[in-house]
This record gives structure tokens, C-alpha cells and sequence, in this order.
């Protein structure tokens, strides 16, 4: 399982971004490979129009199944709703280590 | 003769004026028509204060992309040369997003399969008043629309087409100073700007006498709610060597007329006062407004 979570670093310890299409960093945690990549966001950190739209696009490419991230906005939702991709928001964890932990657990709220 | 009424600030008084001097333009001129557009599409008002009969209502339409799955490749082109991010391409579909879209058909013309071909999408209603001699257009954007522009320049278009040039084109304007307001006011031949004496007042329309001065529009402000706070405003007019066409009080009667849809100018302090600022544009503009006014002259 592939899963994305939105950060402002690109390590285990970065913290949790709490915004979706303008995240600064999409940080993928490949399980069967027990691998962390992290993709810049930039290009639509400064978007002027669509973000959303065109980071779940990204996230789609990448090719995870789960987002975890702040709530997404209408647009960002329905584009992801064109894949399986399932999406849990974050909680008050400071590190997207300890956001995993909570996932794995099921405490996080699926969106 | 194209007078667009405009303020920085939303809720100063723009509807107000507007349907008074066009109800005061249209009074006795039966030669000459005089036409009030509604251009704030977001949320049009004029129509609180003007019932009249429906003359004609259309659908506007704005021309998006539509997909035809066999013909696409997923190239992804189409997704890079937006300049909006209206498009999405997806692994097995590409969505497109009419909120976002600009109409500018660069999609459409660079797609190397012919995978996409304009369609139209609703985005309005106009709708064409009789009101007594008034003739009343409003443009009204659907719900969720983000784009009021291409309503506005459509809502024009009809109005340029359907009355001839010397006609008195009154538009009432969406607030602010982005591209609606813009749209609004470019082919306006003077702009009247309406303001608040109020700090917010006094920021915005700060805001809108430099938009004035950079689209190079002519203009003159009238103080609405005047004797209200300060006289910031007036100080401001007078270093910026803005000219004031005329000042209406901060009035409890006004406040109950507006609240009840009436028109303003059943108040006889009122009626001068709107007639001395058609005179005043008159006089700036060297241009005939409104026959009210040349009646015991």
C-alpha cells in the first residue's frame, strides 16, 4: 500500500501540512518496499487557480491509495472520486511518523 | 452617453443611486431610452426597487471543452497548456472543470487528437424589464459559478445590441476593483464612484480612484450617508483633486424607503439632490442626461 501524506519536510519527522492542493511537500510511504519518497508540491503552492485540482491529480500519478491530509475542498474530492484513492484527515500529531502510527492504529477519521 | 456606478466598497450606495438617476433619466424622455443594466451578476439588486414587466429572458451561455474519450491518448497536453488549472487527466479520464475554465480555447486548438471540441455551459439568466419608460436589464449568475465576467460582457453586449447608441446606458457595478469591476467600467464614457465617509469608505475608495486613474476613465464621486463619521473623505476628494458631484444625507427616511423597496426619490431634498448630480455630470461631461432637469430651465 501506498500511502501520501501532505508535510513540510520531506523525513518521517517532518510535520503534517494542513493544507491539501497547497502542501508543501507529498511525502509517499511505499509499505511493501518500506521506502519514503517526498515530490515538491511547489508548482501548486503558488498556483493561482485549481491547486486542488491538479495536486490530486499528482497524487492519482503517483499512484497511492490512501491521502492522508486536511480536509479536501469539492474540486480536489472529485477528482480523487475518479480513482480508489481513500482519504483520512490528519489529527494533532506533530510528525507524519506519529500520523502513521495513528493510522495503522485506526484513529484517524476517514474523510 | 455610458455611465457605469461604481465603489471600492460594497454596500455604499451603488443600487441606490443607480436606480434613482435611472428612474429620474427616464422620467418624460420618451425620444431618447434610458437603460439600467444590473452588471453585479454575484448579486444583482436593482431589481428590489424597479417591478416592471418581463420583456424577454435568455440563458447566457460560456463556451467550455468537452471530452471524447475515443479520440484521447492522455498526452497530458491539454492539462499543461491551461493556464488555469481547469483540466485534470487522470489515468483512464480527463475531467474539466467549467468553474475555472476561461474560455480560451487553448485545449481545444493544441490537442494534437481533436480529443476536445467547445461546448456550451450555462452560467446565467438576463433578464429584460419594462419599467414604466426604464427599460431594466439584469444579469444574474447561477449558484456556484466563480467567473462573473463573461455574464457581464454578455449582459453589455445585449444591452449595446437591443437600444440604440444615443441611448442613457446606466450600469450599475459589482463592487471592488478586480476584473468584474474592470468589465464594467471600460466602455462606460464616466464613472461615478460612491463612497462612505468611513475608514473602510475612505481605504476602498482610495482603492478605486487609482484603478480610475490607471484604466484612464473620467469620474466624480458622490457621498452617500454624508454627515456620517468625518470628513476624510471630502479632505481626500479635495488633495486628490477629485471632484464631488453631490452628497446624499444620512437619513432614517432613506434607510425606511430602501428597506421597503421604495425609491429615494419620493423625498423631495432627495430628488434635488440626484437631480443637481445629473447636472453636474451634464456639465463634465458636456453631454444631455436627463430632460428632468431642462424642463423649467
Amino acid at each position: 500500500m501506498k500511502i501520501l501524506f501532505t508535510a513540510r519536510g520531506t523525513d518521517w519527522n517532518a510535520e503534517p501540512d494542513n493544507r491539501f492542493g497547497r502542501g508543501k511537500y507529498f511525502v509517499v510511504y511505499d509499505e511493501e518496499q518500506d521506502h519514503l519518497t517526498a515530490h515538491s508540491n511547489e508548482e501548486n503552492v503558488n498556483a493561482r487557480h485549481g491547486a486542488g485540482i491538479q495536486a490530486a491529480q499528482k497524487a492519482i500519478n503517483l499512484g497511492v491509495e490512501v491521502i492522508i491530509s486536511a480536509e479536501l475542498g469539492p474540486k480536489a474530492r472529485q477528482t480523487i472520486s475518479q480513482s480508489h484513492c481513500r482519504l483520512y484527515t490528519i489529527d494533532d500529531s506533530s510528525t507524519i511518523q506519529e500520523l502513521y502510527r495513528q493510522y495503522k492504529k485506526g484513529n484517524l477519521k476517514e474523510q | 452617453m455610458k455611465i457605469a456606478i461604481a465603489s471600492g466598497k460594497g454596500g455604499t450606495g451603488k443600487t441606490t443611486l443607480a436606480t434613482n438617476l435611472a428612474v429620474l433619466c427616464s422620467s418624460g424622455s420618451r425620444d431618447k431610452p434610458t437603460v439600467l443594466s444590473d452588471l453585479d451578476v454575484e448579486e444583482p439588486n436593482s431589481g428590489l426597487f424597479l417591478k416592471g414587466e418581463t420583456l424577454h429572458q435568455q440563458k447566457i451561455m460560456k463556451e467550455i471543452p468537452g471530452w471524447i474519450r475515443d479520440k484521447c491518448t492522455f498526452c497530458n497536453r491539454c492539462k499543461e497548456v491551461c493556464n488555469f488549472n481547469a483540466i485534470a487527466v487522470l489515468p483512464d479520464s480527463v475531467l474539466v472543470f467549467p468553474e475555472l475554465c476561461h474560455s480560451c480555447y487553448a485545449c481545444v486548438g493544441l490537442c494534437p487528437e481533436d480529443a476536445l471540441v467547445m461546448k456550451d455551459h450555462p452560467i446565467g439568466e438576463l433578464s429584460h424589464y419594462k419599467v414604466n419608460q426604464l427599460d431594466f436589464i439584469e444579469g444574474k449568475l447561477n449558484i456556484g459559478e466563480q467567473q462573473a465576467v463573461p455574464l457581464i460582457s454578455k449582459t453589455i453586449d445585449y444591452t449595446k445590441e437591443n437600444f440604440p447608441d444615443n441611448s442613457i446606458f446606466l450600469y450599475d457595478s459589482p463592487p471592488g476593483t478586480s476584473c468584474p469591476m474592470i468589465e464594467s467600467v471600460k466602455e462606460a464614457d464616466y464613472v461615478i464612484l460612491v463612497a462612505e465617509p468611513t475608514p473602510f469608505g475612505l481605504h476602498d475608495l482610495n482603492l478605486s480612484v487609482k484603478t480610475m486613474h490607471k484604466v484612464g476613465k473620467a469620474f466624480g464621486v458622490v457621498i452617500n450617508r454624508h454627515g456620517l463619521g468625518n470628513d476624510d473623505i471630502e479632505q481626500f476628494c479635495r488633495k486628490e483633486r477629485v471632484r464631488i458631484l453631490g452628497r446624499i444625507p444620512n437619513m432614517p427616511e432613506i434607510a425606511e424607503k430602501y428597506s421597503r423597496g421604495e425609491l429615494i426619490i419620493e423625498i423631495p431634498e432627495i430628488r434635488r439632490e440626484m437631480l443637481n448630480i445629473l447636472t453636474k455630470t451634464e456639465e463634465i461631461t458636456g453631454r444631455w442626461i436627463c430632460r428632468e432637469n431642462h424642463k423649467t430651465s
